[in-house]
């Protein structure tokens, strides 16, 4: 055996891990060193058996045996690395002023939505119009994580006093009535308590005169008027009410069952069920609970799954009997009268009338009420009505 | 000893002063065996002609006019190939064995 070596080792053939057992010795050589040994073995007398074949090459088999679960393997990376080059998820970090809808809407503009590639979105560019479009935002990084776009922004969170830029406007009256009080705080009132006014009119104007010694105007100063004022105005409501409503009755029929999306493509069993259905035209409440698939924390793929909840219902029409329909009218009447109350409107006279028709039933009020009154309108002329402030 | 190994052993030894005059690496001159051994669980060999016993306990290797024995317990040869050896196990003793 001492001479195989030898006789190996003058013939250029690498032996490694030689071991002693009893007779046999144990080592490993080349594949292509083996081949050549034969000649050496008939020399020295010796036999080889191979033990174990380690190596690449002799993989091939087990390979050929399994080739179906390689490719697919091979076809689970491709597509992998094929949809991570696109972007499935969004995420706004760091916004409390601006809220996700605004940065959505912000990146819609902008083109950017599920399913575009990375390499379409110029991460700087965005940034720049990110900050020019929100004047609030004093740095913003847009960057990837995996397939996770991340919108990353800081707000200023000193809020700077508003400046308040005086543009010079007038009060005017958005609705005909009886005005009530009026106390100005900046500006020149135009009418008084118990004048009748019609919409549109100026109440308050913005312009203030300033006179010289002599009385006369020499000069308006502008201001931006504003004032407390009250009207006496009449208000119609008008309630309507059908005879026949409609009520959801849920059936035993419920189906719960999972599915699989991607991109588009939905499967589920839903339309197995529809197939054993009595009633294909039947109506159904679907609630859907999705969740997307995530690889490593961050690579999201446009892969979801969840539970569908689909419950049958249908649709019986009742009808009111008059009483009911005359109480939903009130009803509605009294939410009507309490939203006026709480923007401070004082209800002072009421006429109520009910009126049944074709389809059911109609409520008509006219409500008198006491109401703040004014809209601020930019001043057009800067001279007006000189005369009659002077007077 | 007849007088062929004496003129052998002459020439060896003028080779080894030789190569100790002109600072030349001895094993290179004198074609001696080169052993290298790392503690006592692993050798080195270079510069030999082959083995001539291999057992867990011992290996004979012959060298230029020499064989040494090396002995120890689970002695293992890692690498064999024409340029040299490594042997590892537990070593206790390297002995050379001079031809008579």
């Amino acid at each position: 055996m001492e001479r195989f070596f030898n006789m190996c080792r003058m013939h250029n053939i690498d032996l490694w891990g030689i071991k002693r057992e009893n007779d046999i010795c144990i080592c490993e050589a080349y594949a292509s060193d083996f081949l050549k040994m034969p000649p050496l073995l008939r020399k020295t007398g010796t036999r080889a058996n191979v033990v174990k074949k380690r190596g690449l090459p002799f993989y091939f088999p087990f390979f050929k045996k399994r080739i179906i679960f390689f490719v697919g393997v091979i076809l689970c990376l491709a597509m992998l690395n094929y949809a991570t080059r696109y972007v499935w998820a969004v995420e706004y970090v760091g916004n409390l002023q601006i809220s996700d809808d605004e940065l959505s809407d912000f990146l819609e503009q902008e083109g950017i939505h599920y399913g575009i590639k990375k390499e379409d979105i110029n991460c700087e560019e965005k940034e720049k119009k990110l900050r020019a479009m929100f004047q609030n935002v004093t740095w913003t990084s847009i960057y990837f994580e995996g397939t996770k776009l991340y919108i990353e922004v800081k707000e200023n969170e000193k809020s700077e006093p508003v400046e308040q830029i005086i543009t010079g406007t007038d009060i005017v009256a958005d609705e005909a009535g009886t005005i009530i009080s009026i106390v100005t705080r900046n500006g020149v009132p135009r009418v008084k308590a118990g004048d009748i006014v019609e919409k549109g009119q100026i109440l308050v104007s913005g312009g203030v005169p300033v006179y010289d010694e002599s009385q006369s105007i020499i000069n308006y100063q502008i201001y931006d008027a504003d004032a407390d004022i009250y009207i006496r105005t009449p208000i119609e409501y008008t309630c309507s009410i059908k005879s026949s409503y409609p009520v959801t009755h849920y059936t035993n029929n419920t189906v719960h069952t999972g599915f699989a999306q991607i991109l588009d493509h939905q499967f589920d069993l839903l339309f197995l069920y529809d197939f054993f259905q009595k009633e294909p035209s039947a109506l159904y409440e679907t609630v859907t609970e999705k969740k997307q698939v995530v690889l490593l924390d961050n690579i999201y793929l446009p892969i979801y799954y969840g539970e569908i909840d689909r419950k049958e219902y249908y649709i019986q029409y009742l009808t009111y009997t008059q009483e009911e329909m005359e109480q939903k009218l009130l009803d509605n009447l009294e939410k009507f009268i309490i939203g006026l109350e709480e923007k401070g409107v004082q209800i002072v006279e009421k006429n109520v009338k009910i009126v049944e028709n074709r389809n059911g039933m109609e409520l008509q009020s006219d409500l008198l009420v006491i109401k703040p009154t004014g809209i601020a309108v930019e001043i057009v002329t800067e001279n007006t009505d000189v005369e009659e402030i002077k007077e | 000893m007849n007088k062929r190994d004496v003129f052998k052993q002459d020439i060896q030894s003028a080779g080894e002063r030789f190569a100790d005059a002109f600072s030349l690496p001895k094993d290179m001159v004198v074609n001696a065996t080169l052993f290298h051994m790392v503690g006592g669980s692993e050798l080195f060999v270079e510069n030999f002609k082959g083995i001539i016993s291999y057992t867990c306990h011992n290996i004979v290797i012959k060298g230029n006019h020499v064989k040494y024995c090396i002995s120890g317990d689970c002695l293992l040869i890692d690498h064999y190939s024409n340029e040299d050896m490594k042997i590892s196990g537990r070593i206790k003793e390297v002995k050379v064995i001079r031809e008579a």
